[in-house]
């Protein structure tokens, strides 16, 4: 797509491709249908980047983005505040509130340790973190972070962190999926769950 | 395991061409350019989804075509195999067994060993520590799918170090980091040096009773695993070495700067050894690597020599070619450019083998 595009438009499609999985083509399928919409729906559209970008909040405790000073589930009292779940960000607790299965606190990192893509552990929400654990009632944190050398890095480094806290320190299990075939799984997968088996009582009880 | 039949469309210089081979020696001979090698990477391309030489499939697409196809029949345990690997130009390439495509070619890798010998192959004695490190990163890998797994994880933190030492330069030091990643790559460090340990006293034991075999006992070899872990655990050696990183921005100490040097009579073949004894270093270690294969996965690679004569004298071919057939090795290619020669050697040596004559194009007359 060497044409080039009214100025008004090119804009447009410049300023979608710096969103993530956009390239230039959808960019251009985007800025179209916008157009066909009605001027009041475009309106919205940009009030609502406008408001995201002027008025996002991040809670004060778990730094989660949020409505409030204090997001719902930090304000929440039935929440067990024993326990502290780390995660990346807003789309892993998504993914672990659609489980159903976890009824503690969060917190959000905001990103893993990466020199190579430019993010150091002063990026990201520790000292917050820290800060939460002195005054805090919680006995267990675990970390749920991506099972990639980056993430271990960054468990690692927390793990450091915390050793000055008497704190229980749990990660979230790696394994075989649940409902797949073994034959099926990769060789790595498989071989940490063979060294990294369980007893069967903790299989049944659950 | 034995490859019986071979089909080449568009390969190189290879239109079209069908080969029936034997279990035992296969000689392809003929002038040069002719397409002996052709034939060995074909077979390479089967066991390991890639050419031997080249980096690109297209360039071992025949010019002007956008197609190319390698199909083999394998016989395994008594079970008919058909690998086919098929490449259309600007699309992905695909490998299939018995009809059914892979999703990961590297599910394929292991099948169909082989072990290949070619001039080029001069790299692993002459050449930067890398080559050596890759010779035996690539067999232990081929037997222990965990050690490729911590040599990536090795790697990858190394390149997070290497960043995070290069940031730092004319900054502060993240210290905190730092040893997190010291850590980490200890870890690896640690599990794959002892591997690499492990494998090498292993190996040694093959590759200098090959020799031996290849010179009959006329000069003694040696193999050494050189590691700065030998002396240092590895966290000790980040540690100590901390100064220097920071002054050179990278990781200077590590399992990254492991290396293997061989010695004959007690002289490093690297940079004293004739080109003679370099070659049969080279060869010994090829012979060990198709044992090693052999003794964990119960398999004998299909061996390949592209050139045997290479460097060698007559005797030492001979001897090579003795021990071939004593030591039961399994199906093998040989080329060479004079058929007289090779078969000169092989009818002395009282050895079944057929011949391939290959004549530019693709013309071929089984003998």
């Amino acid at each position: 797509m060497h044409t080039e595009l009214p100025k008004i438009l090119e804009d447009v499609v410049n300023a979608f491709t710096r969103l993530p999985g956009i390239g230039r083509r959808t960019a251009l399928r985007m800025a179209l249908a916008q157009l066909k919409k009605s001027r009041e729906e475009t309106r919205l559209m940009a009030q609502a980047l406008l408001t995201l970008a002027e008025q996002v909040k991040f809670c004060r405790i778990c730094r989660n983005i949020s409505d409030h000073e204090i997001c719902s589930i930090c304000s929440h009292p039935k929440r067990d505040r024993t326990l502290i779940c780390i995660v990346e960000d807003i789309r892993d607790i998504i993914a672990i509130e659609n489980t159903g299965q976890y009824n503690g606190l969060y917190h959000v990192l905001g990103g893993i340790i990466s020199p190579v893509e430019g993010i150091s552990p002063s990026h990201l929400n520790i000292e917050s973190l820290l800060q939460r654990l002195q005054d805090n009632e919680a006995t267990e944190i675990i970390m749920a972070l991506n099972a990639t050398m980056e993430g271990d890095t960054t468990v690692f480094y927390l793990y450091r962190k915390l050793q000055a806290f008497n704190i229980k320190i749990s990660t979230i299990a790696r394994g075989v999926s649940v409902g797949s075939e073994l034959e099926n799984a990769d060789e790595t997968t498989l071989g940490r769950s063979i060294i990294n088996r369980l007893p069967y009582e903790n299989v049944f009880k659950k | 395991m034995y490859l019986r039949s071979l089909e080449l469309l568009h390969f190189k210089n290879y239109p079209e061409a069908v080969f029936q081979f034997s279990e035992g020696i296969n000689c392809l001979t003929g002038p040069n350019g002719s397409g002996k090698t052709s034939v060995l990477d074909a077979i390479h391309y089967l066991s390991l989804c890639k050419s031997y030489f080249t980096a690109t499939d297209a360039q071992n697409m025949m010019r002007g075509e956008s197609l190319m196809m390698i199909k083999g029949i394998f016989e395994k345990s008594g079970k008919e195999e058909e690998v086919i690997c098929h490449f259309k130009a600007g699309q992905k390439k695909q490998m299939r067994l018995n009809g059914k495509e892979y999703s990961r070619l590297a599910d394929h890798i292991g099948l169909f060993p082989v072990v290949m010998i070619a001039p080029t192959d001069h790299e692993l004695i002459t050449g930067g520590s890398e080559e050596r490190r890759r010779f035996i990163d690539r067999i232990i890998s081929q037997v222990n799918r965990t050690y490729l797994e911590q040599l990536n994880g090795y790697l990858r933190t190394l390149e997070q170090r290497n960043v995070l030492l290069r940031n730092a330069a004319g900054a502060k030091m993240d210290f905190e980091t730092l040893e997190v990643y010291n850590q980490q790559m200890a870890g690896f460090a640690g599990s794959i040096y002892a591997e690499r340990k492990k494998f090498c006293e292993e190996f040694e034991k093959h590759f200098i009773r090959f020799y031996d075999l290849i010179t009959e006992s006329s000069e003694e070899t040696g193999f050494l695993y050189e590691s700065q872990l030998h002396e240092n655990t590895p966290l000790d050696l980040l540690h100590s070495s901390f100064q220097k990183d920071c002054t050179n921005q990278f990781t200077t100490t590590g399992i990254h700067k492991d290396d293997l040097s061989f010695s004959v009579n007690g002289m490093n073949v690297k940079r004293y050894g004739s080109q003679g004894q370099q070659k049969s270093v080279l060869i010994a270690l090829k012979l060990a690597h198709f044992n090693y294969i052999y003794e964990h996965k119960c398999m004998k690679p299909i061996m390949m020599f592209d050139d045997l004569f290479d460097r060698l004298d007559d005797a030492r071919v001979e001897q090579i070619i003795h021990l071939v057939q004593q030591q039961n090795f399994g199906q093998m290619f040989i080329t060479h450019t004079a058929e007289y020669r090779l078969d000169a050697i092989l009818n002395n040596a009282g050895i079944d083998h057929s011949f391939f004559r290959i004549k530019n194009g693709s013309a071929l007359i089984r003998i």
